[in-house]
């Protein structure tokens, strides 16, 4: 049947074209140049994921737990999408889990042991995309990389997503708000304002500013 | 974008009988996606009850998370009934909830109507979320989805 090839030759010729493009005019890619073209293939994976969990989901009943999630990857997502289940799932109860297919159909055509290791990496950016999209959309954002020891058998490894880089977007405007309230004070007592208005004023802006930084984190956490 | 949704809504609903008061997709973060109303509704009053719906249906959806062993259903069923409107519910795995607002003087919509009215917004949002043209997240604007709504908005019985 033809189908069944159709994705991995399209697949092979993305992955070829991103590169070609990358190194137009220069003479080498280098490693800032790879890392966009992983994270382009990763993206474009990401996108996938969450439509196809969409419609594999569409008929299953509510998932339990993360385990059960998983355990969902593993089964009936990797059939519909790879056309085999996964090998070997272990997981370390804290979010970390790892998956193994021993015969991953995008590398199978690549090698049958360690040639070609070098190059694997950029077969596996748009699969792991494809992963974190879907468990994006399930409710479990991700961290998703794969590596490949010997060929065609990879790993995936799924972690949680530490959310602490967007805590640190919220201290500037912090520190900016806390500005403005001294500059409340001041205004406050210059224009003879009793010293109850401008607490109850300086209390309005750090409620404010508390919960502007959590806002920004839900954000960022619905756009990635 | 909604305003124009509703006018369209006015022009062909002229003198056409409607069971359903309105159609909503929230997405998984609890904002809108798509809110539909039939005209004669006030639409702040829709809103507002879509809003309040919300509260129940995370309540059902703890609920269902701790009983175990059991079929979890994606069809919520009746959220509330108020002395105007009924509401149901229905969340799909990816936690995109769909709210229906039906009147509660219609008696004769029985639930697997109700739940029949459910697949069809679920199928056609997934036809929504594979449109390479649609970033998820972003309010509905498929035609396609509109037409679908529109349909079961000014369905009889």
């Amino acid at each position: 049947m033809a189908d069944e090839v159709l994705f991995e030759f399209l697949h092979m010729e993305i992955v070829s074209h991103i590169y070609k493009e990358q190194q137009s005019g220069k003479a080498e890619l280098d490693n800032k140049d790879r890392a966009v073209c992983v994270s382009v293939l990763e993206g474009m994976g990401f996108r996938v994921g969450q439509g196809i969990i969409e419609r594999l989901t569409r008929d299953t009943p509510s998932f339990k737990d993360e385990l059960d999630i998983m355990k969902f990857i593993c089964k009936d997502f990797w059939t519909k999408v790879f056309r085999r289940q996964i090998d070997n799932l272990r997981t370390n109860h804290q979010g970390t889990y790892v998956l193994q297919d021993n015969k991953f159909t995008l590398l199978t055509q690549l090698s049958n042991g360690k040639q070609y290791l070098d190059q694997a990496p950029r077969y596996l950016a748009f699969s792991c995309g494809v992963v974190r999209g879907a468990l994006s959309n399930l409710g479990m954002e991700s961290v998703v990389t794969a590596e490949v020891s010997i060929m065609p058998s990879c790993k995936y490894q799924r972690k949680r997503r530490s959310t602490s880089s967007t805590q640190t977007q919220s201290s500037p405007l912090l520190i900016y708000v806390m500005c403005q309230t001294i500059d409340v004070f001041r205004c406050g007592f210059l224009f003879g304002l009793g010293g109850n208005t401008v607490y109850r004023w300086v209390i309005k802006i750090a409620t404010v500013s508390v919960s502007i930084p959590s806002l920004k984190k839900e954000k960022c956490n619905a756009l990635i | 974008m909604f305003g124009d949704s509703i006018r369209k809504c006015l022009a062909g609903l002229q003198g056409t009988q409607t069971w359903r008061v309105g159609i909503a997709v929230i997405a998984k973060e609890n904002y809108p996606l798509y809110i539909r109303s039939v005209a004669s509704q006030s639409e702040l009053k829709f809103h507002y009850t879509v809003h309040t719906s919300l509260d129940v249906v995370e309540e059902k959806i703890s609920a269902v998370g701790k009983s175990l062993g059991d079929q979890r259903e994606l069809y919520l069923g009746l959220l509330y009934p108020t002395e105007d409107y009924k509401v149901y519910g229905y969340v799909t795995n990816s936690k995109v909830k769909f709210v229906i607002v039906v009147d509660s003087s219609n008696t004769s919509l029985r639930d697997n109507e109700i739940r029949s009215m459910f697949r069809k917004l679920h199928n056609s949002f997934t036809d929504v979320m594979c449109n390479p043209f649609h970033n998820p997240g972003d309010p509905i604007q498929s035609k396609a989805f509109d037409g679908i709504v529109s349909g079961m908005m000014v369905q009889t019985g």
